[in-house]
């Protein structure tokens, strides 16, 4: 790989790439619709979607959250039970999967406001998410608890002029279309409050929260922004997962992998760089569903890979690769 | 409610929450001595379950000797692990991250493994010693004071090892004020890997003694590491006595809770003791002032 | 006995020390000088091992150790006494002198080791069983300086000793150090305090900013103009 593969980095990173790389992912479906590769390239772009929120959370505000699959998970259950016992649509589904993923975080955030060190906010965010993953399990009678929710309903179909875009066709790039939509606006909303005040005042904070403080800048409201934001994303990312794939439970779904694939993608990546959680998600994505090859011992060579990577390369691939000023 | 089942409870309680105290006791201590959130933890549990599995079935050893084997052989796999993967990570400026990381990356290696090894079949030993005695007009298993003999025992080893012997000072030299430690000779790359081993191996006890009740599986990590999270800070982080406490103090709300939710809520319970604790004083019982 | 030879030391890509020699020879103390941030401490650390320079060499009795791993020094004979003291706190003042003969040719002996320093500061003793953290000032130097005799050490380094103490306690603390000096320690003490440091030493060294400028006997250097005008005028405030 050597030479190359740090090219095709240095291409796929820079912010003359962005663009380009912009194009691929929206033509892609047009030169090749292979439904399981479409599938690969939906799950790395939800992924990318969590990983660049859950790297905001930690990588900018510092906050070293633990819990980011409990908010993928709240926004996939209220979304699909609001669909199918209140009849809204899974259109409002996705919006009210994110608003009440950024509530709650609300909730979340209060203790965590005290809290600085990594190891007690994992904790604190690793058992909130917890609790929402035994209250799904528990509430049998509303959400079916491990038996499994079946039967979501699929993302209406939308009328574009003559067109019809029908998701219940089986066809999979309605919905890839659908996630790369909503990673983008991610990206995008992101990008501008990295890229704004918050996002000066949120690396003062993640450098030391005293000084940030005594210089005026006001904490609490930051880091629930910070939350607010992220959360809701990942609540959106949830409640279209639960019409994609059509049947949700709660091992599956506030399963602590997610925040492991999360972790392992952004620190691969690079923390607190923008393009690094897009970059990794990708390539821990589509290399894990490589890694199928090996059969039953796919998982252990995830593990091992992990290991790997951060032992060489433990300030992420970006940083390690690409000069500051040519990245994103 | 009956006192008889009230003191079930009770007794059941500080009967797990000495186990939780043992496991938990292994993982403040990595976090004290080297700032390390061991997420792979768990797993030395699980092969701790695995080992006096295979010592008891396989090799047909009575029960002391499958255990002794089983300690001998986690304490020797954590000293591997940690000069392999820990150690080298140990001077970079990232390590509080990268750390963590590495270990979640072990975490799901041996998870993997023992599922493609051992099979996800739950595997189960019988009770080391049978019969029951009667407390308090309850019955309780000869089993169960097993467990919270060797609790007390091992406990009582790491704590006279901790505060009396050479190897304890300088422990807690490294973890209180590591340049210092280093200009009087302690070699804080040793310290590191026996503590981190010794951690693993009380883990691994833990296992061998609740295998009999709770059967073994390559998950049964992941409960002991969430427990274990839960009393270190809940003694507070880095406090041996403290995980102690903490244990017990778990192992009784969390069976006395049964009494009042129903057992599918036992988690629950324990999940908001945390979140209360690490809300409202960080520090739990015994911690230092770190968070 | 120590010999440092042209080190330049750095802190990633901040240079701290310019080609930096020195030497203390048998049984002497020495003074090591110099303003806040002019090199003191990072020599002293660099001889301890905890960095590394990137040029020159540091020997004891002609061999080298600033390759070795910094918690092998010990066994050289050298004993360090870092600024601010870093005491364990969380450990008593009997177990902090206790873990000071850490070493294994210092272990055997600890408990002669223990008397020996109970006797040289008899308030140690009256508060052997108090965590150190809840000692004053001046008795946590002296259960710094206690501690690094524990591994009875050839060479003892002692890094701003009289770093916010009162003047009487200074003094006092000064006298062990001649004290200890007499029964065979060479010492090389960096201090800002000049006045008294020069008072107690043989010779002396003045470092600014990262570069060796001046040295000689200690009498001459209490006479010389630059270190008057620097160095003992600023002391005379300080105190």
């Amino acid at each position: 790989m050597g030479a190359f593969g740090k090219y095709l980095l240095t291409i796929l990173t820079t912010k003359k790439v962005a663009f380009p790389f912009t194009i691929v992912l929206i033509i892609f479906p047009v030169i090749i619709s292979d439904a399981y590769i479409i599938h690969l390239l939906i799950l790395s772009l939800m992924y990318a979607a969590l990983s660049l929120g859950w790297n905001y959370i930690c990588g900018y505000a510092g906050i070293f959250s633990f819990g980011h699959q409990g908010f993928f998970g709240l926004g996939a259950y209220v979304s699909a039970l609001l669909a199918m016992k209140a009849g809204v649509s899974p259109w409002f589904g996705l919006l009210l999967g994110g608003i009440s993923a950024g509530a709650i975080s609300l909730v979340i955030g209060f203790p965590c406001l005290r809290l600085r060190a990594a190891p007690y906010v994992a904790l604190t965010t690793l058992g909130f998410s917890e609790i929402l993953r035994i209250i799904c399990m528990n509430l049998g009678g509303l959400t079916r608890g491990e038996s499994g929710l079946w039967g979501i309903p699929t993302l209406p179909d939308v009328a574009l002029g003559p067109f019809i875009i029908s998701f219940a066709g089986g066809s999979r790039i309605p919905y890839y279309y659908v996630m790369l939509i909503i990673f983008f606006i991610t990206a995008i909303i992101l990008y501008w409050q990295i890229h704004s005040s918050t996002g000066l005042a949120l690396r003062a904070i993640r450098e030391s929260q005293d000084a940030a403080e005594s210089l005026g800048v006001h904490i609490t409201r930051y880091k629930l922004l910070t939350f607010l934001i992220s959360s809701f994303f990942a609540g959106v990312v949830g409640a279209f997962y639960g019409h994609y794939i059509n049947i949700l439970t709660p091992t599956s779904i506030f399963n602590l992998s997610i925040m492991f694939e999360i972790l392992a993608i952004v620190i691969i990546g690079g923390m607190g760089t923008f393009s690094g959680p897009i970059v990794g998600a990708f390539i821990l994505t589509i290399g894990l569903e490589y890694l199928r090859a090996f059969g039953e011992y796919r998982l252990m060579i995830y593990g091992v890979l992990i290991m790997i990577m951060i032992l060489f390369a433990s300030e992420g691939i970006i940083r390690k690769i690409i000069p500051k000023s040519a990245r994103v | 409610m009956t006192f008889g089942l009230f003191v079930d409870q009770i007794i059941n309680g500080v009967v797990l929450g000495s186990m939780y105290s043992l496991y938990a006791s292994g993982l403040t201590l990595i976090w004290g001595t080297m700032k390390l959130m061991n997420f792979a933890h768990g797993e030395y549990y699980m092969l701790g379950g695995y080992f006096v599995y295979f010592g008891v079935t396989l090799l047909g050893a009575p029960p002391v000797l499958s255990i002794l084997i089983t300690i001998g052989a986690t304490f020797l796999i954590g000293l591997v692990t940690e000069r392999l993967i820990i150690q080298p990570l140990l001077d970079k400026p990232t390590w509080e991250t990268s750390s963590l990381v590495v270990t979640v990356g072990l975490s799901i290696f041996l998870q993997n493994f023992a599922l493609k090894v051992w099979g996800e079949r739950l595997k189960g030993i019988p009770y080391f010693i049978g019969g029951t005695l009667e407390i308090f007009g309850v019955r309780v298993a000869y089993h169960r004071l097993l467990i919270l003999a060797v609790a007390i025992l091992v406990l009582s080893l790491l704590l006279v090892l901790i505060k009396k012997t050479r190897f304890g000072m300088a422990l807690r030299a490294t973890a209180q004020e590591k340049n210092a430690a280093i200009m009087l000779g302690i070699n804080f790359y040793r310290i590191y890997m026996v503590t981190f081993a010794a951690s693993g191996a009380m883990a691994a006890v833990a296992a061998t003694m609740l295998a009999p009740i709770f059967l073994i599986s390559p998950w049964s990590g992941i409960s002991c590491i969430l427990k274990a999270f839960v009393v270190a800070v809940l003694g507070g982080l880095g406090s041996v006595e403290g995980a102690i406490l903490g244990g017990i103090v778990l192992g009784i709300a969390e069976n006395l809770s049964v009494i009042i939710f129903s057992s599918e809520w036992k988690d629950v319970v324990s999940f908001g003791i945390l979140i209360l604790v690490l809300t409202f004083r960080p520090s739990g019982f015994f911690g230092q002032k770190e968070w | 006995m120590l010999e440092i030879d042209n080190i330049s030391v750095f802190y990633g890509v901040a240079q701290a020390l310019w080609d930096v020699s020195l030497h203390v020879k048998k049984g002497e103390i020495v003074a090591l000088l110099g303003s806040n941030g002019s090199g003191k401490t990072t020599t002293l650390k660099t001889i301890s091992g905890l960095l590394r320079p990137r040029k020159g060499s540091i020997l004891i009795n002609g061999e080298r150790i600033d390759q070795i791993p910094p918690y092998k020094i010990p066994f050289k004979g050298v004993a360090h006494v870092p600024e601010g003291r870093s005491l364990f706190p969380g450990m008593t003042v009997v177990e902090n002198l206790t873990i000071g003969a850490y070493i294994p040719q210092a272990w055997a002996g600890r408990s002669e080791a223990l008397q020996r320093v109970f006797s040289l500061f008899p308030a140690l003793k009256q508060r052997k069983h108090q965590l150190a953290a809840t000692l004053s000032g001046g008795e946590q130097q002296m259960l710094a300086i206690g501690r690094s005799l524990m591994a009875q050490p050839t060479l003892l380094m002692l890094d701003e000793p009289s770093l916010g103490l009162a003047p009487m306690i200074v003094v006092h603390i000064f006298s062990i150090i001649q004290d200890i000096n007499r029964h065979q320690v060479t010492i090389l003490l960096v201090e800002q305090n000049a006045n008294i440091a020069l008072q107690v030493a043989h010779r002396g060294y003045v470092l600014e900013t990262g570069k060796m400028n001046l040295t000689g006997q200690a009498n001459e250097l209490l006479n010389n103009e630059h270190v008057k005008k620097s160095y003992l005028g600023l002391s005379e405030d300080a105190e």
